[in-house]
């Protein structure tokens, strides 16, 4: 029997407000995406504010959309001038654009809105089906095995998100450091408040969020007196849809593709750009014409772009089962969840099943308002390409200051949010990926908060993280994660 | 003194920093660890990755890359800006000193023409003025 909380959510989700959130996160995902040089999560973290005031559903069907749309959007550009609108648009671009350079522009930006809705779909099945299994199995967690979790999603992080893991983990231990800024968790004393009465509360992670990722897009998009070179494409549109016989042929790419983005995705640390590459790779070895890959493949377009979608449901599997954002994306997502009070975990499937269904519905209207606004809206997006970076880029700017501002209606949170900007640039600059840190400000207080009741329940003694064979495993893991790439040089070298 | 060097030295005098300005809090709690049990413990994870940071800043090329340099100028520059703008804004309202900061932000991003800053700042005022103070009711000052 479907549980009845199933139906209660679509009926959540079939309101005027949510259709229109969810239509207004699908056009802004494809322009996001579309425009090279603006992010996915740039272009959440400028929404990110303005979601206070709506309600959690229609909160996330904006955000859902922008994401699922966003993933979609990138292979505009990609495939029109060659210049990816996201990395996870990279591979796309490799047979899309010469199918543009051959007349067959209309035809690639088809198969790629039908290949990520596709794997859209394809990632949503599998979110429906594993995350309440998974959720079942981690309720029986206790504050041990969380922390290790926690421990562990970190470290991947911070090991997938550069080439260097120890520039990894600075960065994830300066943001987790950031968290203890504020009242001590466990005890409320203050710490690192320097008498702030803005800093009892400790940093809020939007402001921070928002500085981190938009203020060096600003700096540097100013720094190259806003030159955004984007060649003048001309060519027609012609045959968006491709026909039944070609798409059953694309099948196995779309299949493929869909398979290996929602695995990927659901690895934390991981994300688009690797799924794309990896789907390109194995649909290249299993077509029957390989030696077209390269060359302007249909195929060669379904298989990452079907990847890139199926990303977003294997994200939100960590996410939402056990609180873990793998990539910055999830950690916005998480970002939406926590404004709206809700923790996000195991507690959430038992606590709040019909925001998970609703969640879950959600996704599946801004797969399906991706495929018809995507098809429908070509040419305007192709337009929106010629916006120059002298209105997109002081946009940005005013964006960023006025929603730091309006979350709590004080210009603190404006100054933290520039603060951030600075530490993110420089990060940046000097070969630290920024994400780790973002990270670790989300899951900090969390973190210390478990690490603290495991001791406090121990009587202090740290054995306790190892005589739970999950927590044992995950610090296993985290363990193996952290020698690595130590152990490669070294066996290398040897 | 190269980034190789400079940058691990600055993240180890964070964490020295960290941990002074934790010394006047309890380690210890009643039932368990104290307030400054944390960041004392990342602190020393730290200064633990600092010190590989500058073992392989040491070893010639062990370090990956460096950066590309910061570009002070224009992160000086646009930081600095959006902090004079915050702060005019807070002063003297929204709607008079966003068109100021708008034309300014354009010009530096490249427009030359009078009428694109002018139309870019009067008409990008009033449609973020519009969303967030009509539609979302953020009482802008």
């Amino acid at each position: 029997m479907t549980d009845p909380a199933i139906w209660q959510a679509l009926d959540q989700v079939l309101t005027w407000q949510n259709l229109l959130a969810s239509l207004a996160g699908v056009a802004l995902g494809l322009v996001v995406g579309a425009l090279p040089g603006l992010t996915i999560s740039l272009g959440m973290v400028l929404v990110l504010p303005l979601t206070f005031g709506l309600g959690s559903i229609t909160a996330m069907s904006l955000m859902l959309g922008l994401f699922a749309a966003g993933m979609t959007g990138g292979s505009y550009s990609a495939i029109l001038i060659n210049i990816p609108g996201t990395p996870s648009a990279s591979a796309t671009s490799i047979d899309g654009y010469q199918m543009a350079l051959r007349g067959e522009a209309g035809k690639a930006l088809g198969v790629s809105v039908i290949a990520s809705v596709y794997g859209g779909l394809f990632s949503l099945f599998w979110l429906a089906v594993s995350a309440p299994l998974i959720a079942r199995v981690a309720l029986r967690f206790g504050a041990p095995e969380q922390f290790a979790l926690l421990t562990l999603g970190l470290t991947l992080i911070s090991a997938f998100s550069g080439p260097s893991l120890t520039r990894g983990l600075v960065s994830a231990v300066l943001g987790l450091l950031l968290t203890t800024v504020g009242q001590d968790p466990m005890l409320g004393t203050p710490r690192f408040t320097f008498g702030r009465v803005e800093l009892q509360a400790g940093i809020l992670f939007i402001p921070a969020m928002i500085g981190l990722f938009a203020i060096p897009q600003v700096i540097e998009a100013m720094r190259a007196q806003g030159a955004r070179v984007i060649p003048r494409f001309t060519a027609g549109l012609t045959a968006l849809l491709p026909s039944w016989r070609e798409l059953r042929r694309l099948h196995r790419s779309a299949f493929l593709g869909s398979a290996v983005g929602t695995g990927v995705g659901a690895i934390p640390g991981t994300g688009g750009p690797i799924a794309v590459f990896l789907a390109w790779d194995l649909a290249r070895r299993a077509s029957r014409e390989p030696e077209a890959f390269g060359r302007g493949s249909a195929e060669g377009v379904a298989a990452p772009e079907a990847a890139n979608n199926g990303v977003t449901g294997g994200a939100l599997i960590p996410m939402l089962t056990l609180g873990i954002p793998g990539d910055p994306i999830t950690a916005i997502l998480l970002g939406v969840l926590i404004i709206h009070g809700l923790a996000p975990g195991p507690l959430l499937f038992a606590h709040h099943p019909e925001f998970v269904y609703g969640v879950f519905w959600a996704l599946l209207l801004a797969n399906l308002m991706t495929l018809v606004v995507a098809l429908l809206a070509v040419r305007p997006i192709v337009q929106v390409l010629r916006v120059p970076a002298s209105v997109l880029i002081p946009t940005i700017a005013v964006l960023c200051v006025v929603g730091a501002y309006g979350i709590r209606n004080t210009f603190f949170d404006s100054a933290v949010m520039l603060a951030f900007g600075g530490i993110g640039y420089l990060l940046t600059r000097y070969g630290f990926p920024v994400v780790p840190m973002m990270i670790g400000l989300v899951l900090g207080g969390e973190l210390e908060e478990q690490f603290r009741l495991s001791l406090t329940l121990s009587g202090g003694d740290p054995t306790i993280f190892v005589r739970q064979p999950i927590a044992a495993a995950c610090l296993l893991l985290t363990a193996l994660a952290a020698i690595g790439p130590w152990l490669r040089r070294a066996l290398g070298r040897g | 003194m190269s980034a190789r060097l400079g940058v691990p030295l600055v993240v180890l005098a964070v964490a020295a920093a960290w941990a002074l300005l934790a010394r006047d809090l309890p380690v210890k709690g009643p039932e368990g660890p104290g307030p400054a049990f944390v960041p004392l413990l990342l602190t020393g994870v730290l200064a633990l990755l600092g010190l590989g940071l500058l073992a392989s800043g040491l070893k010639r090329g062990g370090l990956g890359p460096a950066g590309r340099g910061p570009g002070w100028l224009a992160a000086v520059l646009v930081i600095g800006l959006l902090a004079v703008y915050t702060a005019a804004v807070a002063r003297v309202g929204f709607l008079l000193v966003t068109p100021v900061y708008v034309a300014l932000a354009a010009w530096q991003c490249g427009a030359r023409s009078p009428r694109t800053i002018g139309a870019t700042a009067v008409g990008l005022t009033l449609a973020v003025w519009l969303l967030l103070v009509r539609l979302f009711r953020v009482p802008l000052p």
